[in-house]
């Protein structure tokens, strides 16, 4: 009497016919064969509006009291500072203060720390202000490339609203070329998923319909008579077809529901850590599946106004918190308690930071990856661009110090630091030397030996 | 040091003294033509209007909800600069493009629409359609309530629709649903005809936009059926609550089918020359034509519904709404005139004015006028902007162009204290929105000239934005038209929306309102403040809003220069209205003060208030000129460039000389050589 008509469910679409192939889009296994043996993953996690630290008169609530050599036993003790959080970790953990970005903002600290913390480029005069961009590419673009030698691209997260003053600043292709980001890691999954095999002509029917449309893009990037910017344009386009490859893991039926039953609800306040801990588990799935190597996370927007909620009730806007007033601007009534509220959300950051870290371990790439919790801020109310947390976790290739904590002293420009961790994933000059030259040409070049093992 | 900066900040607030003064002679069309993209990316409010348009969708398929998003373009979201198809995108493109090919072939409606050439389409006569919304009494439902438009079946129970089905034959019974998610499950729905259960599935779609459709075919006599959706794994605990929504029930069909003989390759050859012109909004080359004939036969190899030509359709479909030439729009055109300039072709400036005035792709009526070769005639294109501008799809266009240039989407952003303003509502910030949506339609559509949308006296407000302008006699949600006191309300800058967004939750700031001004009413060349600018301190009650202001960022202090000559003055005019947007005498028992003067580029004015300020404006050369650079910009999806001043100069001058309705320069700006020609790319 009747048959069922295929618009299956989402669950249908990725689970509901056993053994069906799940589709890898973008990944090219060649390329991954070909490169390095064992393989380095690298995540950046970015915190808005500065930390509780010393500056400005306030006190230190975020790093440990010593320098040097860090044990679980130290971290623990200093429970107080915030980055206590991470004991457990002590042992894969490198805590890096006393750099300074190389560049000032230009005319929003938030917008020009953002545009900096993973380019170490120029920030834009034009557009300027909350739209100012980066003059440069970022380091998960950088790494992404160097991973896969194949046109890789690095998976872009977001936990924020949108509509916001300032939106997404991390990742950028190159000069002003920001990278928009994902705000709903279901969505991202299922983009990585790519799609299921019902009757085992996907690929088949993908790679005609591909076939056909690398021949029209060809046919336009063939003729002579367009601009520069134009070719770009169409060389994204068609480097970004892929055909139908197979997924080789995918998350258990349990973390599935738990992203879509957030689905499209991700850009709320009361969703913000949530889905920000859902976009790690994301990462960790991609980087598991060596689906991609590199990843950003940016939670809150470029000057997170989420009203988180601390100790059971709703706290004024972060950002807010962070100037110590109820005002984004720079005169309002003060905020009673405000450096208080302002560590708990520090410590609230690097819980999410630890969920990450959990999950890099639970699937055994910890050791192999690099892990980075920063902000594009020192402190909220000066605004400084001194002192920005650099929490890293893993040891890469095996060339950076562990169980300890750095303080370079203020004047070092973050350029280096930057250039260290690409190191550290086993990036070489041709050379074969140490990267030292990410970032602006203009800033000084060089590597941290303080941080190497 | 504090001088150094100080003499930095003059001189970038110098002001150029203005092209009131320069050549006032005609100058529409003159002037180097910009260089364009020619290739503009379709904006995802585009994609998701054109292709519900080419493949005659009953409403938006809501795909493109989840595409990944632009970033956040400096002027308007359509400036085609900064839309690319990145990685993401193309994935995102291919799933919606695959999953639309499925639902026009598994859907008979849909596909006799797009495929008119199959013989086998409509040998019973048309299809129909009968629809009971879920909301609607007329479904009948044993658990839940009315959710806007849609049924709420939250515990588990059946909603049930009743149809009378004219003819005997296969119809299809569908329901479109989506869940609140909670405990370990996804919700499970069944759909079932007079009783039979012809289809369980997990729902999990969880907002209306991205809503599934459950369908399954039925064979029935006619006369009367029930078509039957039931919710089966309810779930509470602990506040996580499953639900399942209910958009609406149809069957369809009645079309007979498969009386007609099988279709071969004249009606394969038919379809794509006649669909792929709708795609690609231009005939197709024979190249084209070939390729996409090659898919098509094709896909019978591996195909997924039994039948070679839907195989052949769903295929090339597929790969149409992903080509290049669907995704942008595109300007090949090469032969230049003896100037120098590019004419886009008829096919071009179709896609060029269907795109600014309607955000989606032409109508048959619009292709017509290209295929005749009437667009490249002045008359012509003037009958279609006009014929164009009469049609629904205008005002939503215009309302998306204010929505960015009013920043109404922050509204909802918008909190006030509420010891301070108790009245204030969370449902007001989109009453304001909807306030400004109206009073713009209004005006616009009215024939309103920019004059008139800063002067004119009258506004929409319901029963909680009545008060905010001192009325007390409407009742009720719903908007209604009142005239406001002229002494105190003119135009579209004393709307409350806009003197509540710019301003803090305890008080209002001039210097937001002044910002806005400058940026967005008069286009000054405002730079960024300076970085980590010492705060103001909080307010003390002992100086009003504008004293505060004056004493640390006027005359004689830092921001002098920025503040002192561009902002404040601006930001001033509007201190009789308070942060919800209310009028005010005084401030902390003191006198407002709303007196000022701004120097505008045809000579310094002076104002008692915002109203004269607002009659100012409505009269200066500067609003106008800004208001034509923001219609260029979005109606052409692109960021001016030097080489259009004498273009928004002239069109300016016209439309403040001879108070032009708004509606008659947007056709003026159709009009234009930079509408209609672009400059060589210069190649490589």
């Amino acid at each position: 009497m009747s048959r069922t008509t295929p618009l299956p469910s989402r669950r249908m679409f990725l689970r509901g016919l056993g053994g069906a192939a799940l589709g890898l889009p973008f990944l090219e296994a060649q390329a991954r064969a070909a490169s390095a043996p064992t393989p380095h993953y690298a995540v950046f996690l970015r915190q808005a509006n500065g930390v509780a630290q010393a500056d400005n008169g306030e006190p230190e609530q975020y790093w440990p009291r010593a320098t040097g050599r860090m044990t679980r036993a130290s971290l623990a003790g200093d429970g107080d500072r915030a980055l206590s959080e991470l004991a457990d970790y002590a042992d894969n953990l490198l805590f890096v203060k006393g750099t300074t970005f190389g560049y000032p903002g230009n005319g929003c600290g938030h917008s020009g720390g953002g545009n900096q913390v993973l380019t170490a480029a120029k920030v834009s005069t034009d557009p300027s202000g909350n739209l100012s961009l980066a003059m440069g590419e970022s380091i998960d673009n950088y790494l992404a490339k160097q991973f896969t030698n194949n046109g890789g691209e690095p998976l872009t997260l977001y936990s924020g609203p949108r509509y916001g003053y300032i939106e997404e600043v991390l990742s950028y292709r190159g000069p002003l070329d920001l990278r928009p980001a994902e705000d709903d890691p279901w969505n991202a999954y299922l983009r990585m998923v790519g799609g299921v095999d019902t009757d085992g002509f996907l690929a088949d029917r993908r790679r005609s319909v591909n076939d056909l449309l690398r021949g029209q893009m060809q046919r336009l990037l063939g003729r002579s008579d367009l601009s520069v910017a134009d070719r770009q344009r169409l060389e994204l386009h068609f480097d970004s077809i892929r055909d139908f490859e197979t997924l080789s893991c995918s998350l258990s039926e349990n973390e599935e529901q738990q992203m879509a039953s957030l689905a499209g609800q991700g850009t709320l306040d009361d969703n913000r850590l949530t889905v920000a801990r859902l976009h790690c588990d994301l990462v960790a799935i991609a980087f598991s599946c060596d689906h991609v190597r590199a990843a950003t996370l940016q939670i809150g927007d470029g000057n997170d106004a989420t009203q988180y909620m601390i100790g059971g009730n709703r706290a004024p806007s972060f950002h807010q918190i962070s100037h110590r007033i109820y005002s984004d601007g720079s005169y309002g009534d003060p905020i009673v308690g405000a450096i208080d509220l302002h560590h708990q959300i520090d410590r609230m950051h690097l819980q999410v930071y630890r969920h990450l870290l959990d999950r890099l371990a639970e699937h055994g790439i910890l050791d192999q990856s690099i892990a980075v919790h920063t902000n594009d801020l020192g402190a909220g109310v000066s605004h400084t661009y001194r002192n920005v947390p650099f929490i890293i976790a893993g040891r890469g290739d095996g060339l950076l110090k562990q169980g300890q904590y750095v303080d370079l002293g203020g004047d070092v420009t973050h350029n280096q630091l930057l250039s260290t961790l690409i190191s550290a994933c086993g990036i070489r000059k041709g050379n074969g030397d140490l990267v030292d030259d990410f970032g602006d040409v203009d800033l000084p070049r060089g590597t941290l030996s303080a941080l190497m093992a | 040091m504090v001088t150094s900066v100080l003499i930095v900040l003059l001189a970038a607030c110098d002001r150029d003294p203005g092209d009131a003064q320069r050549d006032p002679t005609s100058c529409v069309g003159c002037g180097a033509l910009p260089e364009t993209t020619r290739f503009a990316r379709l904006t995802h409010l585009q994609w998701e209007n054109t292709v519900q348009d080419l493949l005659g969708l009953p409403e938006p398929s809501g795909l493109s909800a989840n595409f990944i998003g632009d970033r956040l373009a400096e002027g308007f979201d359509n400036d085609a600069e900064g839309l690319q198809v990145g990685p993401e995108l193309w994935v995102d493109h291919q799933r919606a493009a695959e999953a639309l090919a499925a639902q026009v072939v598994g859907t008979s409606a849909l596909y006799t629409g797009v495929v008119p050439q199959d013989p086998r389409n409509g040998g019973g006569g048309p299809t129909e359609t009968f629809t009971v919304q879920g909301e609607d009494p007329a479904a009948v439902t044993t658990t839940g309530g009315s959710a806007g438009s849609a049924w709420n079946l939250w515990s588990a129970g059946d909603l049930t629709a009743t149809f009378q089905v004219p003819t005997a034959g296969t119809w299809l019974a569908s329901a479109r649903v989506w869940a609140d998610q909670a405990g370990p499950d996804l919700a499970r729905a069944t759909l079932s005809v007079d009783g039979t259960q012809l289809l369980a599935a997990d729902v999990s779609a969880t907002t209306e936009g991205g809503a599934e459709l459950l369908s399954a075919e039925a064979t029935l006599s006619a006369g009367t059926h029930t078509v039957t959706v039931s919710f089966e794994n309810d779930y509470y605990e602990g506040g996580a609550d499953r639900n399942l929504y209910v958009d609406w029930v149809t069957v369809e069909g009645g079309g007979g089918g498969g009386s007609g003989a099988p279709p071969g390759d004249t009606e394969r050859d038919a379809w794509l020359a006649a669909f792929g012109e709708r795609v690609h909004r231009r005939p197709l080359s024979s190249t084209e034509l070939a390729e996409y004939g090659a898919l098509f036969t094709a896909a019978a190899e591996f195909g997924t519904t039994g039948d070679p030509f839907r195989d052949g359709v769903q295929l090339v479909l597929t790969a149409m709404l992903q080509s290049p030439q669907f995704v942008y729009r595109t300007e090949e055109s090469l032969a230049q005139d003896a100037a120098g300039r590019i004419a886009l072709t008829d096919w071009e400036v179709a896609s060029k004015l269907s795109y600014a005035l309607w955000n989606t792709m032409p109508d048959d009526a619009l292709f017509e006028a290209a295929r005749d070769g009437r667009l490249s005639t002045d008359e012509g294109l003037r009958a279609e902007a006009l014929r164009l501008l009469a049609d629904g799809r205008a005002h939503a266009t215009l309302a998306d162009l204010h929505r960015q240039l009013l920043y109404l989407d922050n509204y909802q952003n918008i909190t006030k204290s509420l010891d301070l303003y108790p009245e204030f509502t969370p449902t007001m910030p989109a009453s304001m929105q909807a306030e400004a949506y109206a009073f713009v339609d209004d005006v616009i559509f009215s024939d309103g000239s920019i004059h008139e949308l800063y002067t004119r006296p009258s506004t929409f407000v319901n029963a909680e934005l009545a008060p905010i302008y001192g009325l007390s006699d409407v009742r009720g949600d719903e908007l209604v038209k009142v005239d406001l006191d002229p002494t105190q309300r003119a135009g579209l800058l004393t709307l409350s929306g806009f003197l509540a967004l710019e301003a803090d939750s305890y008080v209002h700031s001039p210097i937001r309102r002044g910002v806005f001004m400058n940026f967005s009413v008069l286009c000054t060349d405002l730079p960024p403040p300076p970085i980590n600018v010492p705060p103001l301190p909080p307010s003390n009650g002992l100086q009003t809003t504008r004293d505060r202001v004056d004493t640390h960022t006027g005359p004689g202090t830092c921001g002098a220069a920025c503040h002192g000559t561009l902002i404040n003055p601006l930001g001033f005019g509007f201190e009789h209205y308070d942060a919800l947007g209310r009028w005010q005498d005084e401030e902390f028992g003191m006198p407002v003060n709303s007196e000022a003067a701004f120097d505008f580029s045809d000579g310094k004015r002076a104002y008692a208030d915002a109203v004269e300020l607002s009659g100012i404006v409505g009269d200066s050369f500067d609003a106008h000129k800004c208001y034509t650079k923001h219609l260029v910009e979005y109606l052409q999806g692109r960021h001016v460039a030097p080489s259009d001043d004498a273009l928004l100069s002239a069109l300016a001058r016209q439309s403040l000389q001879q108070d032009q309705p708004i509606l008659d320069l947007v056709v003026e700006l159709v009009l234009t050589d930079q509408f209609r020609f672009r400059s060589p790319s210069g190649g490589e």
